[in-house]
């Protein structure tokens, strides 16, 4: 039989450190009340025997009753349900509704989620009812939910930034850091925000002569909009943008960059964007992905970076490793943040590092329990090149192999694009 | 003492809940203003507080009554927060929600659609029979309601009371109602109509859909919002259309679906253009090219979860059309920062897709994750390229090479999986690998000798010893510090693989050989090994000639052959896709626990079949579980045998014969007794009370085992099974195998079904009625 059913059976939210089940709503009571006992079991164990620090598969099933969980910022977000559902309507259900509690929240943390949990139980209850998904939207689910918003005091974010330094990726920003509800009798004016982010996600491997293996991006533009009244917004992309779909024109033809797939979310009209490359976008208050798209193959990059292995001659437990980076960018732009993960061998003692170039703006630091190297360099400007040396001193001597466990290289950039805003 | 204090506790509890009932009562209506100028009422802050106490678990039933008056407010806040009370504890003050029908009386008749639709959503999940007439009065108000929020609340509504009193559902002719709304003008009404119509009538497949509303559904989808474009798509799914051109139709309107941007409204299409597409060779492969492009996108998008399961969809497609994906393989590679169950996942399917041409690639990109810190990684990335070597032969060589030379990194973990699978190599290309053993005294001793890399390696030792001249001596070594090495497998190997250097080089190993005899056969207490090593010594003293043949075959032989697994790809159910089925790689029989009703079983009684597979739905019922005692449950047409007898002989080639075979886990979590104190005698009889044979039992310390066995006396079907309990992590592991003695070919799908429920109460009942 096909899947004809869609409902899910409880929600809850774990925190995994203690145990704690900071919101658990059980929708159709046909499964057990321990369900966040039984994961964080699973958790366990799995890590135990595993040996890792990783999570298990995000599905399991004990006597009929499947988990299916999303980790988000260290928290577990969890479905179960005894029905044969789809899992990927789960899991976008999963991430949505933590989206959906930082758009009402503020942010999305265990502090806040204590302090806010009747207003978490009101959003549930709208979202989802008797297991079955009602609506996301954040405009409907605005006029249900009347519960205020208590927000986190600053210093407790600040904590939490702390915290999240350990697991980059997540930086925040103050402004966009606020619960869309404003207090219903505020006399303050209500701001008109609109925040629009780029995220593109560069993969690229060389080989080690600088020689572009294979390069990928994956690109979302995101939207975080406190404007009232959902206004149209029109965003315009590059005009060079050729669309996979255009096959026709031969490849010597092309000049720019080609979407190889791409999406739009609801709120878009795209019926411009193939001719023009113009969307209407009627954003919904909250944080959503207006569109999705993924380049492939003649990718021109910003940055490359060139790796070399040295061995020292009579030295066996001595290597050199040798990192240049040149960026491709236009001169007058800067990367505001550029740092390089390396991995070294694993019988690795001790590093020394020669800052070739005697540019301040760089640090190198070393975590001898991974192995990692972390190079970090601060305005780097296009059109420079920037080298370091690790000279790296072994417990024992190094395997004939060892360079075989340098890399790969991981690289995050933070680069300031300006956008141009016509109002 | 410890009474003493639970009792201290106890009135500390009930002296803040009746504070609590004090605070409610002396608040007034009034609202009060706080320092930052926002308006609240008092007694929204001591609700809270009130929910906040029976989340902690007190019992704050004796404020029912002073919830229920705060409950009458015009803040909605407040309103919500007293009905989030009351939907709780209303079952356990039945006496008392007699003193909240007027509240909702009231609220249901209030101007606000939203606090009409919130007192009918809650007075509706309140499991009380006695107010069913009053809640079935509501409902037929809300479900012509003006407003589309009181309406589709009034659907849901009507499934919560279908569960409570099936009967007087269908009797107040709520059906031909539910299938009005379906002509609803707001989208969501429609969509839970669909929804209740679903759940309803379950027993008949769901909603009927003809031609007429699936071409108005597919008008309707794009005002369906994504949640609902789900729902409605799994329903247009059993829509069968009755010629090629509506086919097409709907494959065209269906098309800018693939591009939205939920994965699950996504995958709903994917599933409707292969099932349409069924039997169509050449039009379901331009499907395929057409799903191609937003399956990748999914892939390098997508959240982790999310390409995890798109992963396991993929290896399905993989399945039906060998040629899916073949060339795009690089966007199986490993990604940055991301987590192992996905990167295993990708391992599975690249070596599903290497072919002649990108298996060196892939062998090249694989070898990279090599040396990485996870081990579960490692290991599996040695496996995966020895599959991919054994199914493409002309990289044999290269895999070997990079082995090699990874065998001189020195990292344990690595050096022992890959001696695990250099032993694999020896079944396909002895020549090859033979040549390049000549580096095992060196590596030796990193190789985690305990693990599976122990017997591989002394295989290995064992092949290439006549060569190698510190052979013996590695040997002797081993031997010297046994007790280190206590695993079974090890020490059997090592008496073949000592034996086998005997026979090549007897003056060195002779006296090793007599004092591995002398411990194996006198200082162990296994079974196994006493009795290999009598075997071999009565062989060696028998027939010196007769053990060089017999060792000579014996040389590469391996328990289990790779090339077979890479085949028999793991069994991928399209008929199930977009469901957890594919996540398990088995079909939801064998997972979905909830007794369905079974065909055949009430076929015969056609008027009141519905009722009866309700009574059997509603056993299924975690809750009642427990407490039914299976006997009750055996219907006319599945009865156990109880003077069944097998022999052991009999039991092992029924284990061994049968195909049908079924792996299943039972928690015995909620068991409230310690099951170390059950004792294997209190066990078998349980099972045997219920008809279920014991073969042989047995157990230590941490776990028992038991073989059991069971027969249905109209069919003479067979079940057998093994289960496995340990007593720490308290989940049984159950292998059940089903058949008949004669070996006829039957469908047993059924009395699988039957009989993997039947199994698990009893395993149930018998851990929790035991004193």
């Amino acid at each position: 039989m096909s899947n004809i059913f869609e409902m899910i059976s409880q929600f809850f939210i774990l925190s995994p450190q203690r145990g704690d089940v900071l919101i658990l709503r059980d929708f159709r009571h046909d499964t057990p009340q321990d369900t966040p006992g039984l994961l964080l079991d699973r958790l366990k164990t799995w890590q135990k025997d595993h040996g890792t620090e990783q999570d298990p598969p995000p599905i399991f099933n004990v006597d009929g009753f499947h988990f299916l969980f999303k980790n988000i910022q260290g928290l577990y977000f969890v479905c179960t349900t005894k029905f044969n559902v789809s899992p990927f309507m789960i899991y976008e259900l999963l991430g949505r509704v933590a989206i959906l509690i930082k758009d009402f929240c503020g942010i999305l943390s265990e502090e806040c989620l204590r302090l806010n949990s009747s207003l978490v139980y009101e959003l549930l209850d709208e979202i989802i009812d008797y297991g079955y998904v009602q609506t996301t939207s954040t405009d409907r689910l605005k006029s249900y939910v009347y519960e205020d918003p208590i927000q986190v005091k600053r210093e407790n974010i600040f904590m939490n930034s702390l915290a999240k330094l350990k697991a980059p990726g997540t930086s925040l920003g103050s402004s966009s850091n606020r619960p869309i509800t404003h207090m219903r009798d505020e006399k303050s004016v209500k701001q008109n925000d609109v925040f629009i982010d780029v995220i593109e996600r560069l993969v690229a491997s060389f080989a080690s002569n600088g020689m572009t293996v294979r390069a990928e991006i994956d690109g979302s533009i995101q939207v975080k909009s406190y404007l009232q009244g959902n206004p149209e917004i029109r965003l315009g992309l590059n005009s060079n943008i050729i669309l996979e779909r255009n096959k026709d024109m031969s490849r010597s033809d092309r000049y720019g960059i080609v979407f190889e797939d791409y999406k739009f979310h609801d709120s878009v009209d795209p019926t411009d964007f193939e001719e023009h490359k113009r969307m209407i976008i009627f954003p919904p208050e909250g944080e959503i992905t207006i569109m999705n798209y993924r380049i492939s193959g003649d990718v021109s990059l910003p940055f490359r970076v060139f790796p070399t292995v040295m061995r020292v001659p009579g030295y066996p437990n001595r290597m050199d490793v040798t990192i240049r980076i040149r960026t491709d960018i236009p001169e007058n732009r800067f990367a505001n943040k550029c740092t390089l993960t390396v991995p070294l061998p694993h019988v690795t003692q001790s590093i020394y590092n020669e800052n070739m170039d005697g540019s301040n703006d760089q640090s190198v630091q070393y975590d001898n329990r991974i192995k990692n190297v972390i190079w970090t360099i601060n305005n780097l400007q296009g059109g420079t090149e920037q080298s370091i040396k690790i000279k790296i001193t072994g417990s024992a001597s190094f395997s004939t192999v060892a360079e075989l466990e340098v890399g790969p290289i991981r690289q995050v950039i933070i680069t300031l694009i300006s956008f141009k805003i016509k109002l | 003492m410890a009474s003493g204090k639970i009792s201290f506790l106890g009135q500390q509890q009930n002296r803040e809940v009746a504070e609590l009932g004090l605070r409610l009562k002396e608040a007034s209506e009034n609202v009060t203003t706080n320092q930052m100028g926002v308006q609240h009422s008092v007694k929204r802050p001591i609700i809270k507080k009130v929910l906040e106490t029976m989340a902690a678990g007190m019992d704050v039933s004796p404020l029912f009554g002073d919830i229920v008056k705060a409950a009458s407010t015009k803040d909605l806040v407040q309103k919500k927060l007293a009905y989030m009370y009351i939907s709780v504890q209303a079952e356990k003050n039945v006496d008392l929600v007699i003193l909240a029908v007027n509240t909702f009386q009231n609220d249901l008749q209030n101007e606000n659609p939203f606090v009409r639709g919130l007192a009918l959503r809650t007075l509706c999940s309140m499991r009380l029979t006695d107010y069913v007439p009053y809640m079935l009065k509501s409902l037929s108000h809300a479900l012509i309601d003006s407003s589309a929020y009181v309406r589709k609340t009034a659907l849901i509504s009507c499934v919560k009371l279908f569960h409570l009193a099936p009967k007087e559902v269908l009797d107040a002719s709520l059906i031909d109602q539910l299938y009005n709304t379906l002509r609803d003008r707001d989208p969501e009404v429609v969509a839970n109509g669909i929804a209740a119509l679903n759940e309803i009538l379950r027993s008949e497949g769901g909603m009927t859909i003809n031609a007429n509303i699936a071409l108005y559904l597919l008008q309707r989808l794009r005002e369906f919002n994504e949640w609902h474009q789900c729902l409605v798509l799994n329903t247009l799914i059993r829509y069968k259309p009755s010629n090629e051109d509506e086919k097409f139709d709907i494959l065209n309107s269906l098309d800018d679906r693939l591009k939205h941007h939920n994965s699950g409204v996504q995958l709903a299409t994917i599933k409707i253009f292969i099932k349409l597409t069924e039997g169509m060779t050449e039009i379901q492969q331009d499907v395929y090219k057409r799903i191609k492009e937003p399956i990748l996108t999914l892939l390098s998008l997508g959240s982790p979860e999310i390409v995890y399961s798109c992963l396991e969809h993929v290896i399905a497609l993989m399945n039906s059309s060998h040629q899916f994906l073949r060339e795009d393989y690089k966007y199986f590679y490993r990604k940055v920062k991301e987590p192992s169950f996905v990167t295993l996942r990708k391992l599975e399917i690249l070596e599903i897709i290497a072919t002649e041409k990108s298996s060196k690639d892939i062998i090249d990109e694989i070898s990279g994750y090599i040396t990485g810190k996870d081990k579960l990684i490692t290991q599996r990335s040695v496996e995966s390229i020895t599959k991919i070597s054994f199914r493409i032969e002309s990289v044999i060589s290269y895999s070997l090479e990079i082995f090699m030379k990874l065998l001189e990194t020195g990292i344990d973990i690595i050096i022992s999986s890959i001696i695990t699978m250099l032993e694999e190599f020896m079944n396909e290309s002895p020549e090859k690998v033979e040549s390049s053993l000549s580096v095992l005294p060196l590596i030796w001793t990193t190789i985690d000798l305990n693990s599976k890399a122990g017997p591989a390696f002394l295989n290995l030792l064992a092949i290439v010893g006549y060569e190698i001249p510190e052979a013996p001596y590695i040997l002797e070594s081993l031997i010297e510090d046994l007790e280190n090495y206590p695993t079974t497998s090890f020490r059997l190997q090592l008496l073949d693989s000592t034996v086998t250097l005997f026979l090549r080089r007897p003056v060195e190993c002779r006296v090793m050989l007599s004092k591995l005899f002398k411990i194996s056969m006198e200082q162990t207490e296994n079974l196994d090994i006493r009795e290999r090593a009598l075997f071999l010594y009565r062989l060696l003293q028998n027939d010196i000639e007769k053990a060089k043949e017999i060792f000579k075959y014996q040389r590469y032989a391996s328990k289990n052959n790779s090339k077979k697994d890479n085949i028999n790809m793991k069994s991928k159910h399209l008929p199930e896709f977009n469901t957890l089925s594919i996540l398990y790689g088995k079909p939801s029989e064998q997972f979905i626990v909830e007794l369905e009703p079974i065909p055949g079983l009430f076929s015969k009684r056609k008027d009141d079949d519905f009722f009866s597979s309700l009574s059997l739905h509603n056993i299924s019922e975690p809750d009642e579980l427990i407490p039914v005692q299976p006997q009750n449950l055996v219907k006319e047409e599945f009865t156990l045998s109880s003077t069944v007898s097998v022999d052991a002989k009999k039991f092992k080639s029924y284990w061994e014969g049968f195909k049908e075979i079924y792996e299943f886990e039972v928690s015995l979590l909620d068991s409230p007794i310690s099951l170390t104190r059950l004792t294997l005698d209190d066990i078998e009889a349980v099972f045997e009370e219920n008809n279920i044979m014991t073969m042989a039992s047995g157990g230590t310390g941490d776990f028992i085992k038991l073989f059991l066995y069971a027969q249905e006396t109209g069919s003479y079907i067979l079940m057998l099974c093994e289960i496995k309990l340990n007593f720490n992590s308290k989940i049984a592991k159950v292998i059940m195998k089903v058949g008949h003695e004669t070996d006829q070919i039957m469908n047993l799908t059924k009395h699988s079904e039957y009989f993997s429920q039947y199994l698990t109460r009893c395993i149930k009942i018998c851990f929790n009625s035991v004193n």
